[in-house]
């Protein structure tokens, strides 16, 4: 069979199922990638589980998101991570090391593998010939204690390259193109597998910018080939031997095609509040400006801040104008500064930050409302650049050069001057990045070190397999549409106390009834409780505390009308039982303070989808049922995932 | 707008809540607003715009 590149990939790290679009696969994961806002939970989830050590080829930790300490618990997080790290043998890079996406391209992407990130542009990865994909938490907690990662087998969309991109247009403007082309939705369920002659004229950061926004179009994962420009990446960065050549087999065939002539792409800007809003910049030209923004790890490579250097070199920024520079690594920072670009920058009148994704996930650099913020960064929905009322504006660093320097936006072709010529780097001064990127300890060391835990910072208790029988009241009888924002919402006040769930929990249920937490806390060592709900219960944002903090309250069922996915898997995944009316006109049957007896439940849930629950003191029951898989099952039975794996690694299966 | 007794939990206020990779987005409790009036507080949840790994897409 003619395999394709994403084929080839997915064969070689199968573990169950048929790739067959929409089959349901597993996958052995090969790297995982963590950053610090969702890898505190990663390892506090690794402890509860009992993880000795990784089993993966490579973890890393990265410290991106939080760099900025204005009080101990980012501190302690830091310190917490790296104390994990140590123990369960991940690499651990430091805060000032970089956004983690273009790190882990220079120092651990390897071609042919698998990688999966608690990051939604993992993703970029695919730049090197790797299956990079974004997950939950608690999917690369698994990945790290050596179980698979299960998805539907994508469909795999052909992109064929060809063509040379034109002076003044560069990688950003091809995936705002294919952003143009298919819009927010236009990658859901698929692969996008960049192939052809003009694959070759695009750098391997320039094949990172196209990859990382593959999150921005939906898709499961970006593919490229690793071929010699790949090669050449790797030796430059002192890996050559990590080469292997992956491409697709002549005649490969594709589930989905697309055509793109690089050499026909103008420059292209995605407008408020969507990537998916590109138009051609001569269009909005002229739009006064406030901010321009350099970095992120959409335009993470040397030459996308030395284009910007070069524009601007021995000229000034416009009156008022805010230019921020956003290093997306140690090692190109330190490079920008050897080769002068970054004396250009701030000569030029610009603001240089530490290497991270700062202000790009809205940490610093917050515009001012309603202004216009020119950014390189992947993503511009309503609130994303840190600023409720923000008017942001996703381009290339030529476009963002270009307009700082007339203070309006600006198309790079009208300027009155020759494309600058950057040339990459041929070498890295591993020097002057030691120590940035610690090394893992060897298990024997690791097996010795203790978790350093601020006061912050708190265990997942252990959590009870599901009994078998057992009588719950009904807490809450919600509507429809209730959201994981009013089960436990993602602000100011909550957010902080992530790592620690017994404080975290205080706040759920909190919009819906205020006298939750309290009657939870009552009966959560004598019986638990269940919850009931319309229609798409656990709607909205993906977030796992959602299920982790009732599950902690003692909630131990969610009867509904239907779930919204994610969260249906989360209540999975943390042992909460999910079950859905047989009949909705029996959800009038229950009212808030009922009593539900579960009865011989643990084997009910295995023989059949569908079975009865009574309800205490009214001789009355109501019909539920269940759609887990046998896996589903295992892991409820177990009370949840965390308990599911660590008998398996008790039992040494 | 409302009194500060109706100022938003979700959001306390601010109009943004984050997501689990520290996203920022509006908030879907006040729609933004900061407040949650007595009144509104009584509506149905709003559907968010989501793919399908329930990234936020409004």
């Amino acid at each position: 069979m003619k395999m394709n590149v994403t084929q080839k990939l997915i064969k070689e790290h199968l573990v169950s199922g048929q790739m067959e679009p929409g089959e349901e696969i597993g996958l052995k994961i090969d790297q995982t990638l963590t950053q610090d806002a969702t890898g505190t939970m990663v390892m506090l989830e690794l402890e509860a589980m009992g993880v000795d050590q990784a089993k993966t080829e490579a973890s890393a930790q990265y410290v991106d998101h939080n760099l900025i300490q204005d009080d101990y618990r980012n501190a302690d997080d830091h310190m917490f991570l790296r104390s994990a790290a140590n123990r369960f043998g991940l690499y651990y890079s430091r805060p000032g090391n970089g956004v983690s996406h273009p790190v882990h391209m220079q120092k651990l992407a390897i071609p042919g593998r698998t990688l999966l990130g608690s990051d939604s542009h993992t993703c970029a990865n695919g730049c090197m010939g790797m299956l990079a994909m974004g997950a939950g938490g608690i999917d690369v907690a698994l990945a790290i204690a050596g179980e698979p990662y299960y998805i539907k087998m994508p469909q795999v969309w052909g992109v064929k390259l060809t063509g040379k991109l034109p002076d003044w247009v560069s990688a950003k403007d091809v995936i705002l193109e294919m952003l143009r082309r298919y819009d927010v939705k236009g990658g859901v369920g698929k692969v996008i597998e960049y192939y052809g002659p003009g694959v070759e004229e695009l750098s391997a950061m320039d094949r990172h910018v196209i990859a990382n926004m593959g999150a921005e179009l939906g898709a499961t994962a970006s593919v490229f080939p690793s071929d010699q420009e790949i090669k050449n990446f790797l030796s430059v960065q002192g890996r050559e031997e990590d080469w292997v050549e992956i491409t697709a087999d002549p005649d490969a065939t594709y589930d989905l095609h697309e055509e793109i002539d690089l050499s026909q792409i103008e420059p292209l800007i995605a407008k408020p509040s969507s990537p998916g809003n590109v138009v051609p910049v001569s269009e909005v030209a002229g739009e006064a400006i406030y901010q321009s923004y350099i970095g992120s790890s959409a335009n993470p490579g040397y030459r996308d801040f030395a284009i910007v250097g070069e524009i601007v070199k021995g000229k000034h920024i416009a009156q008022g104008l805010s230019l921020d520079i956003n290093p997306s690594s140690r090692q190109i920072l330190t490079q920008l500064v050897d080769d002068g670009h970054i004396a250009s920058l701030l000569s030029a009148g610009g603001r240089l930050h530490q290497a991270g994704c700062n202000g790009c996930i809205g940490m610093g650099q917050a515009p001012a409302s309603g202004r216009n913020s020119l950014r390189t960064t992947p993503r511009n929905f309503p609130g994303r650049s840190g600023t409720k009322e923000d008017s942001v504006f996703l381009c290339s660093p030529e476009t963002a050069a270009a307009s700082a320097l007339t203070g309006e936006i600006t198309d790079p072709r009208t300027l009155d001057m020759d494309y600058p010529n950057v040339q990459e780097p041929k070498k890295v001064d591993f020097k002057k990045e030691q120590g940035l990127l610690e090394e893992p300890l060897t298990a024997t060391d690791g097996m010795k070190v203790e978790l350093e835990k601020g006061p912050n910072i708190s265990s997942i208790p252990s959590m009870a397999p599901l009994k078998d029988q057992f009588e719950v009241p009904v807490l809450l009888k919600m509507g429809d549409n209730i959201s994981t924002d009013e089960i436990l919402a993602g602000g100011s006040r909550v957010l902080p106390y992530r790592s620690n769930l017994p404080r975290i929990s205080t706040f759920t249920f909190e919009i819906v009834d205020d006298s939750y937490y309290e009657r939870a806390m009552k009966l959560r060592d004598e019986s638990g409780h269940a919850v009931v709900g319309g229609y798409n219960y656990g709607q909205g944002s993906s977030r796992e505390h959602a299920a982790l903090a009732p599950r902690y309250l003692g909630l131990k069922s969610v009867i509904v009308k239907d779930f919204a996915r994610i969260h249906l898997q989360n209540l999975i995944n943390f042992g909460i039982l999910p079950l859905t009316f047989k009949d909705e006109s029996e959800y009038d049957k229950l009212e808030q303070g009922d009593v539900l007896e579960f009865e011989q439940v643990r084997s009910k849930v295995k023989k059949s989808n569908e079975f009865e629950v009574g309800i205490k003191d009214k001789n009355e029951k109501v019909k539920v049922k269940h759609s887990l898989t046998d896996r589903h099952l295992d892991i409820i039975l177990a009370g949840g995932i965390i308990n599911w794996v660590k008998n398996k690694q008790e039992s040494g299966v | 707008m409302g009194s500060q007794e109706f100022r938003c939990k979700a959001c306390d206020g601010a109009g943004l809540l984050m997501d689990d990779e520290e996203w920022r987005y509006t908030c879907t409790v006040c729609s933004g607003d900061g407040y949650v009036s007595s009144f509104e507080n009584q509506q149905g949840s709003r559907i968010n715009d989501v793919d399908e790994n329930h990234r936020i897409l409004d």
